[in-house]
């Protein structure tokens, strides 16, 4: 077996992980702030990426500037889904909000396929799709999965950071740790939840606004953007965001490799590679210490 | 001395259990007063209500000039009642400092160093400052009540209800809380305090509430609520001649 059947695989599938790890963060944030799983998690995500075709082709600009209108679009549109939808079905039941989001799920795959038909649909617009660098000895690595991977690390970063040293970190860390008395502290946590699903949906956008340029798209690819999520979540360990992002590498390597072997079992190995996880540490590759 | 919280005909049922029956009660501007009672006498129950994590079925609470039955826990605490907890609830995966900073932040509405100064300043008040950085989870159970009045504080209140901050502790340990909570009152903020520790109640308030089964059963000096018959009965066993 020559280094170019071991090597290419790994690296395309480490990058591929990039682009796992922003289908995750989103709803990685949602759970570990305010416990609740958002069902509709994926369909936002694909939602990221109609709005992203509809606006590159009404505005006729380039996609990384059609996210500068994306982004703070879908975080608006988090924003008051919190306030109106999410809040008011929070609280100790988590059935609740599971349901209300399973439907907010079926509403927008039946709205999109209403407006945007069951066509596959793409972004064929930038030379950023083809491009890509060579390392010499026949390996190459597209442009645009490097960026997509880049943005993944950049936004783990910046997550990081935010939970670290700022005001808004300090009480996402104390609602998600006790959300009664950091009521008591003064934190108003119908505003507080309203800001994290803003923010998550703000990442679902980036997620959605790169995987509009990486493939093509239809209404009902929001559940396997999920299951992705999910499984990358679950792979790396609650409440890590870089455990999120290994987690979602892992399973772009297996996706990866499966691919070279037999085209039709690479999403199946990725699945083998989350039950084997399961088995053996079902906690997760980096999970952090549960709270006494 | 103008009156701070004013708790007016407050009731609270639970289904057919009725835990506060028409409590009336005021509280004055940089006024120290302790309640006891025995356990189920609604004590927790009434600062439950004043801070607003469970609402009243009928009566109001009116803190300074304004009626606050309404309003939201995080609304309160910005108002300014300040509360801790009998069994301490720190945010156990955050270190002490971060702890306070939530409380000087968006309680106090500080911001920047002048929150960091202020927290700084109350954990060196309350002894906690060598244990700054640690996480609050680790701490023993001395320091987490501290904890707990400490964040508290970091809120700036105007009324501090403290819940039964001495349980446990050792009389040392009592002793360092009274100091505390002494030179608390000393910069003017008003104290609601329930404790069954009477020694140490009385060496700090000014008058005595004494509550059972929902209703207040005695209010006045701390000598007077002590020696009263009906008191010494429901709260210390000790028989009518």
């Amino acid at each position: 077996m020559s280094l170019f059947a071991v090597v290419d695989p790994v690296m395309q599938g480490l990058l591929l992980g990039g682009m796992y790890a922003l289908f995750a963060i989103g709803l990685s944030l949602s759970f570990g702030i305010m416990r609740m799983v958002n069902i509709a998690h994926g369909d936002i995500i694909v939602l990221a990426a109609y709005v992203t075709l509809v606006v590159v082709e009404t505005l006729a600009v380039n996609p990384f500037v059609a996210m500068i209108v994306v982004v703070p679009s879908l975080a608006a549109f988090g924003y008051v889904l919190q306030r109106v939808l999410l809040n008011p079905v929070l609280g100790d039941d988590i059935l609740p909000p599971l349901l209300v989001t399973f439907g907010l799920s079926v509403i927008i795959q039946n709205l999109l396929l209403a407006v945007f038909s069951a066509d596959p649909m793409g972004i064929h617009a930038d030379a950023v799709q083809t491009a890509s660098i060579g390392l010499g000895g026949g390996l190459a690595v597209g442009v645009l999965p490097l960026i997509i991977f880049a943005s993944a690390v950049a936004v783990v970063a910046g997550l990081e950071l935010l939970f670290a040293f700022t005001g808004l970190g300090r009480a996402f860390r104390a609602t998600s740790d006790n959300q009664t008395v950091a009521q008591l502290m003064g934190i108003d946590n119908r505003h507080l939840y309203a800001v994290a699903t803003a923010l998550a949906l703000a990442i679902s956008a980036i997620a959605g606004s790169f995987l509009a340029l990486r493939t093509t798209f239809v209404p009902t690819l929001g559940p396997s953007k999920l299951l992705v999520a999910f499984e990358a979540i679950i792979v790396g360990g609650m409440g890590s965001l870089w455990g999120t992002l290994a987690g979602a590498m892992l399973l772009g390597v297996a996706q990866s490799i499966g691919f070279r072997y037999n085209s039709g079992s690479g999403i199946l190995a990725g699945h083998f590679v989350f039950l084997a996880i399961l088995l053996v540490r079902p906690q997760g590759l980096f999970a952090r210490a549960r709270r006494s | 001395m103008p009156t701070i919280l004013t708790v007016e005909q407050v009731c609270k049922q639970f289904g057919s259990v009725i835990v506060a029956d028409d409590i009336n009660l005021t509280v004055a501007e940089g006024e120290a007063v302790g309640i006891i009672g025995p356990n189920g006498a609604g004590k927790t129950t009434l600062f439950n209500m004043i801070a607003g994590s469970i609402q009243p079925t009928s009566g109001r609470i009116i803190f300074g000039y304004r009626n606050i039955t309404k309003l939201r826990p995080p609304d309160r605490c910005r108002a300014g009642i300040g509360r801790s907890h009998q069994i301490p609830r720190p945010f156990s995966g955050i270190s002490v400092y971060e702890n306070t900073l939530v409380g000087a932040t968006f309680g106090g509405g500080r911001e920047g160093v002048d929150a960091k100064r202020r927290c700084i300043d109350i954990l060196d008040r309350l002894g906690l400052l060598a244990k700054a950085n640690q996480l609050a989870g680790s701490l023993g159970l001395l320091d987490r009540k501290r904890l707990e009045l400490a964040r508290a504080l970091a809120t700036e209140p105007r009324l501090l209800l403290l819940d039964e901050i001495a349980g446990g502790l050792t009389d040392e340990e009592v002793h360092q809380l009274i100091r505390i909570v002494t030179a608390i009152r000393a910069t003017g903020v008003a104290i609601l305090w329930i404790e069954h520790i009477v020694h140490a109640l009385i060496s700090v308030v000014d008058r005595l509430i004494a509550m059972h089964v929902g209703r207040l059963l005695a209010e006045g000096a701390p000598a007077a609520v002590m020696a009263n018959a009906e008191v010494q009965e429901v709260y210390l066993g000790i028989e009518e001649p």
